[in-house]
């Protein structure tokens, strides 16, 4: 077995799915491993070197957010494995909260076995090419800068009067990616590495274009404030005081 | 005739009911007093007529003891309050029958049958008028009509006798006391008021179980999960709530089966169209693929669409404080990223308001989704004080499609109902896009509603509480 090729392992009750998906992806260059449930997983986890997990969340027994919890607060060599969950229910309640258990990604079921494979890369890419200071694993559930409010498990941004600002996923992503790297110069390649992948849709902007947007919805005092600074040549940096519940 | 009556006749219940109380109580109470007057007048009459006859029996008796002469002497002095005596018929009297007014009439009729034993000899009864006799002037025009009365004295002479001009009236006999005294309109009056008042409160009370009724009703169509009606009140009205409450809950329980069993269904399509879809990766026929692959995902979309709209009867909204202005700023990015031609107007300054903006979200992108659609390009206009509703925001979208059909308007907001027009799948979507904006609307309190704009095109008004 070639050992440069990306180990992806895949966790799906349906025995079909398992064996076609597997079927797919290794077709296209990646090394595809299944397991039907938890106790399979943690079995092939203990004997093979695993880049990435494919985590289906609707499982009978112990089901996917359960694991994907218990792999992150392990705190062991896998808590950092990356970990892409399928989900059949799209509500974005329980989308959501696979992010918050520490998922990098999602996708809904029926998904488009391409879509699949494009997310795979961009997580394993994401992974190689940011330095391990930019990955953060976990995620706080409340972040509170200049009176302002992110809340992670709701998706919901406040200004400092307690009203809802309304944010495009993207616009949201960004603004995530800035309070995770607070007071830290982000290159525009940084940031679009760290943006995309997770649920990125197919029209992303481009970074100055979603600086320019999140400055607009921030609105005042933000604005003001100069909370998003541009740094000539270098990037953008969220230059403000984060306190992370 | 019968729209006169049907004017009269008013539509409301309670209008109704307060009619028939009052018009019925009004005619029960004049029968009873009328009925009550008549016995009493009877009785005064009999009363009355006892009296006269004692007195002009007596008289008789006493005329009958003196001589003529003496008789001449005494009818010339004599002075009664109730009669005056002659001895020569009195001017325009006949012996012959003349018309007796209606009062006579009882007392000649009394005088015949009912009189006592020693009664007068009574020949002849008349109604006399004699303008030249002013004794009794000051009684106004009936003293110039007299009553005189033949009787026959027991030597064979005749005596004229004078009865009352005064001859009692029937109010007066009706009642005691000082007669034509009782303030008989003040009386009415007061009796009719408080009837009124009490028809009213009666009413009031009969019927406001009924309007409570019709306010959970309607307020059951736009919010199924409202709260139930209380289980208080007279037993009829419980009754009448609990029957309410009783088909609120199976309304609910029917409603929510019909979420499951959609929930199930759209959950459990989801792993074999997943198998399927990774199937199709292995048909080496890239049309048929392409042509499997796009059936799938209109699979896909009806699953979820349909799963939408089941969640959507009974959305429960989590209203948090937001600028619309804003809102509308958000989405207007998310569709020129789409490549939609869409205008937003009215923007501009901030329009706070408390609403559920996962909702209005969806609604508005579902309405501009289908405005696109249909219309190619869209204008989205904000109000944040709707013009005909000051407590409602309003947010119209228009396109310049060609717009539906009068008819189509109401139906096309009904899920799974097909139109006629070109309006159909061929476009892509499922077409529950607005039926899900509907009731997401009316779970926010507001409403959606369709119309054609003058010059062509389809316009949808969104509203909602501010």
């Amino acid at each position: 077995m070639n050992p440069t090729t990306d180990h992806v392992l895949l966790v799906d009750d349906d025995p079909e799915i398992r064996q076609l998906t597997a079927q797919y992806l290794e077709q296209n260059g990646l090394q595809c491993s299944t397991a039907a449930s938890g106790r399979e997983m943690r079995q092939l986890l203990q004997s093979q070197r695993v880049d990435l997990l494919v985590l289906d969340v609707m499982m009978p027994g112990e089901d996917g957010l359960t694991i994907c919890r218990d792999l992150r607060a392990q705190g062991g060599s896998h808590s950092a494995l990356p970990i892409l969950m399928l989900t059949a229910r799209t509500d974005d309640a329980d989308r959501i909260l696979g992010l918050e258990m520490g998922a990098d990604d999602y996708l809904g079921k029926p998904f488009v076995p391409r879509e699949l494979l494009a997310r795979i890369r961009a997580i394993l890419r994401r992974a190689r090419a940011l330095p391990a200071n930019l990955q953060s694993t976990h995620s706080p559930n409340i972040w509170r800068f200049s009176g302002y409010t992110l809340d992670g498990v709701s998706r919901q941004v406040r200004n400092p009067d307690g009203v809802l600002l309304v944010l495009t996923s993207g616009e949201y992503r960004l603004l995530h990616v800035l309070l995770q790297h607070a007071n830290k110069v982000l290159s525009r390649d940084q940031l679009l590495e760290l943006t995309q992948g997770r649920a990125a849709d197919a029209f992303d902007r481009s970074i100055d274009l979603l600086i320019s947007r999140l400055r607009v919805r921030l609105g005042e005092p933000a604005r003001s404030l100069g909370l998003i600074k541009t740094v000539r040549s270098e990037g953008y940096v969220l230059a403000t005081e984060v306190l992370t519940e | 005739m019968s729209t006169v009556l049907n004017k009269l006749w008013p539509q409301s219940l309670f209008a109704r009911l307060l009619w028939v109380w009052l018009m019925g109580l009004a005619l029960v109470l004049a029968a009873a007093a009328w009925l009550a007057l008549d016995e009493r007048m009877v009785r005064g009459q009999v009363v009355f007529h006892a009296k006269v006859t004692q007195e002009l029996a007596a008289s008789a008796d006493w005329l009958d003891t003196l001589s003529p002469e003496q008789r001449s002497r005494w009818v010339s002095e004599a002075q009664q309050r109730r009669a005056r005596w002659r001895l020569e018929p009195p001017d325009g009297w006949s012996d012959s029958a003349t018309p007796l007014p209606p009062y006579l009439r009882t007392f000649a009729r009394y005088l015949k049958e009912e009189a006592p034993q020693r009664q007068p000899q009574v020949q002849h009864l008349m109604l006399v008028r004699d303008r030249d006799d002013d004794d009794e002037a000051h009684h106004g025009q009936r003293s110039r009509a007299q009553t005189w009365v033949s009787l026959r004295l027991i030597d064979g002479a005749t005596a004229y006798v004078r009865l009352p001009a005064r001859w009692p009236t029937s109010t007066a006999m009706g009642l005691p006391g000082p007669s034509g005294n009782t303030p008989w309109g003040w009386v009415a009056l007061t009796v009719l008021v408080g009837l009124a008042l009490l028809t009213w409160l009666a009413v009031v009370y009969a019927t406001r179980p009924l309007k409570r009724l019709t306010q959970a009703a309607l307020d059951l169509a736009a919010h199924p999960n409202r709260a139930p009606l209380p289980d208080s009140g007279p037993t009829e009205v419980r009754q009448a709530a609990q029957a309410f409450n009783h088909m609120q809950a199976q309304l609910q329980r029917h409603m929510a089966q019909q979420t499951q069993v959609l929930a199930a269904i759209a959950h459990d399509l989801q792993t074999p169209l997943t198998r399927l879809r990774l199937k199709t990766e292995w048909i080496s026929d890239e049309s048929l693929r392409q042509r499997m692959q796009a059936d799938l995902s209109e699979m896909q979309g009806l699953v979820q669409d349909g799963l939408a709209l089941a969640r959507s009867w009974h959305a429960q909204p989590e209203r948090q404080p937001v600028h619309l202005n804003q809102l509308l700023q958000t989405q207007l990015s998310e569709w020129e990223d789409l490549g939609w031609a869409v205008q937003v107007q009215g923007a501009d300054s901030d329009c706070l308001v408390n609403t559920d903006v996962a909702a209005l979200r969806r609604v508005l992108g579902n309405v501009v989704h289908n405005a696109i659609t249909y219309g190619q390009r869209a204008t989205v206009t904000l109000f944040c004080r709707d013009p005909d509703q000051p407590e409602h925001w309003c947010i119209v979208v228009e396109d310049e499609g060609p717009g539906l059909p009068e008819a189509d308007l109401q139906t096309v907001l009904q899920p799974f109902v097909r139109q006629e027009s070109s309006r159909n799948r061929q476009t892509g979507g499922t077409g529950l896009g607005l039926s899900i904006a509907l009731n997401l609307m009316t779970a926010l309190g507001g409403g959606l509603v369709l119309t054609n704009r003058a010059q062509g095109g389809l316009r949808v008004t969104l509203s909602a509480p501010r």
